[in-house]
């Protein structure tokens, strides 16, 4: 969906898809360093034009990379649809400990396929899972998640349950309130508040994407904002085989989707092998409901 | 035996055919006063510079004083050619293949005309009063410094007298232009290639407002 900015919602909005990708984005190298806060990357061949009638989709991935600890592998992996015609968006989070077939590694975890072959590889995972061709990704990691987020002057979010957790550093009462990227990061990584562990954890970074596109569609109404917006998302941003014109163009198309037309859903798991999760019954269902629009009509 | 015709009738007939002769000046005179608004004068557009902002990609570039101007150049034909020229002599919108881009041309001349152009108004009845407010520019330059999209913010005010009472125009909103690449076109030209438009027209019979979005 879009690419952000930020206080520049450019940022945010190549990273709707950035953004959503909350914070992770995993590669351990290039994906942020210095100046860089995320890496999108155009995995296929094709030019996204405001006359483009199908569905869009994003993959974005939080990388549990940070400095001084390492880390690659992809810890938040979602896959955003934006319909252009209808301006609505699906977002579906994939649980990192989600079991699934890596082209070229046999069955592993789905974050270890960043780990493996990059942001190309978990697009190619997630794409065959659900059908679907995947031609943007969007990755970033703690630091450049951080950056963003205060970039934007923080994040309201509506924090839906208590949230207290030491190991994230989440310390939350429910409500809307307005959250630096730190406390942003907390909230997205948070999952022993939960039962459900890593599954109400990629829920809850689907709100935080939500969050992000509700803020940039308010903070930048005008052509002017935008395009500022767009430079400092371009000058943060490593971006590989797309252009301004394209970026411009999918910010156009994330400023059109209206957050209340978002759908945040988390594919259904079962228990697996050790910590490995099943992909659920349910989820060739889901995935036949979201790919041929990008929404949901049955879910 | 025909009856002499008597005096009285022929001097009857005469002052008769006189009388249809002065009408038909007269309404011929009446004819030319009516094409009055014939004589009204469109106000000359000019666009006052605003301040302009540079939002880079990269780490340098600049945008020139002279891309400026050709930004106020194609501001200045669209104001000219959409609203100006067509309210002044109830004429339709003309020129604007030199301000927006082909696809952005097909939708200003058809679903947004009513915002985008001032073609379907009364004709004014004496020359109407341009203001235009600067125009504030906001450019992104691309890594190596070259410019991708300007926005334009424009905001224009156009009244006149029209049989009736009066009208007034406010039209604001930004464009969006781009370096023009099309085959022909002037080197260093800008073309709009989209618009936020919000137009509130105040009319003898009322006030009625419009908006046109096009990304």
């Amino acid at each position: 969906m879009l690419w952000a900015l930020a206080s520049a919602p450019l940022v945010v909005l190549v990273a709707f898809a950035v953004l959503v990708a909350s914070w992770a984005a995993g590669i351990r190298l290039p994906v942020v360093s210095g100046a860089t806060w995320m890496r999108v990357e155009k995995t296929a061949s094709g030019r996204y034009t405001p006359a483009w009638n199908q569905p869009v989709f994003f993959l974005v991935i939080g990388s549990d990379y940070r400095a001084g600890v390492g880390g690659s592998r992809a810890d938040s992996v979602h896959l955003v649809g934006v319909n252009p015609t209808t301006h609505a968006a699906t977002i579906i989070g994939f649980p990192r400990d989600t079991s699934v077939a890596i082209p070229g590694h046999g069955r592993d975890k789905i974050n270890a396929a960043n780990a493996y072959g990059g942001p190309k590889l978990v697009a190619e995972v997630v794409g065959g899972l659900v059908g679907v061709d995947i031609p943007y990704t969007v990755i970033t990691d703690f630091d450049g998640f951080i950056n963003l987020i205060d970039e934007m002057g923080g994040l309201t979010v509506d924090v839906p349950y208590p949230m207290h957790d030491p190991y994230s550093g989440s310390d939350f009462d429910p409500g809307p309130q307005h959250l630096s990227g730190e406390r942003v990061l907390a909230f997205s990584r948070d999952r022993h508040t939960f039962a459900t562990g890593d599954i109400k954890r990629s829920e809850n970074q689907g709100i935080v994407f939500v969050s992000a596109l509700a803020q940039l569609r308010k903070e930048n109404t005008t052509a002017p904002s935008q395009l500022r917006a767009l430079a400092v998302a371009a000058r943060h941003t490593q971006i590989d085989g797309i252009g301004l014109h394209e970026l411009y163009d999918l910010l156009q198309l994330g400023m059109q989707v209206d957050p209340a037309q978002v759908r945040n859903v988390v594919i259904p798991v079962g228990s697996g092998s050790g910590s490995n999760l099943a992909v659920g019954g349910g989820a060739a269902d889901l995935f036949a409901d979201f790919r041929d629009d990008a929404t949901l009509q049955s879910h | 035996m025909p009856r002499p015709r008597p005096p009285l009738t022929v001097a009857t007939a005469v002052v008769a055919l006189a009388a249809v002769a002065f009408g038909a000046v007269a309404c011929s005179s009446g004819g030319a006063h009516k094409a009055a608004p014939a004589r009204v004068v469109p106000p000359e557009v000019q666009i006052p510079a605003g301040p302009v902002d540079v939002a880079r990609a990269g780490a340098g570039g600049d945008f020139t004083d002279a891309q400026a101007a050709e930004v106020r150049d194609t501001v200045a034909r669209y104001l000219s050619g959409a609203s100006v020229e067509p309210f002044s002599r109830s004429a339709p919108p003309s020129g604007l293949e030199t301000v927006f881009t082909a696809d952005a041309l097909t939708a200003a001349t058809g679903v947004d005309r009513a915002a985008l152009t001032d073609a379907d108004l009364p004709g004014p009845t004496a020359n109407p009063k341009l203001t235009v407010a600067p125009v504030a520019i906001t450019a992104l330059l691309d890594a190596n410094g070259a410019p991708v999209y300007a926005s334009a913010t424009i905001d224009q005010q156009l009244e006149a007298p029209v049989a009736g009472g009066i009208v007034g125009v406010r039209r604001a909103g930004d464009l969006v232009l781009e370096p023009c690449a099309a085959p022909g076109c002037p080197d260093g030209a800008f073309r709009v290639r989209a618009y936020s438009i919000l137009v509130q027209r105040t009319l003898p019979d009322g006030t009625t407002t419009t908006t046109a979005v096009k990304k």
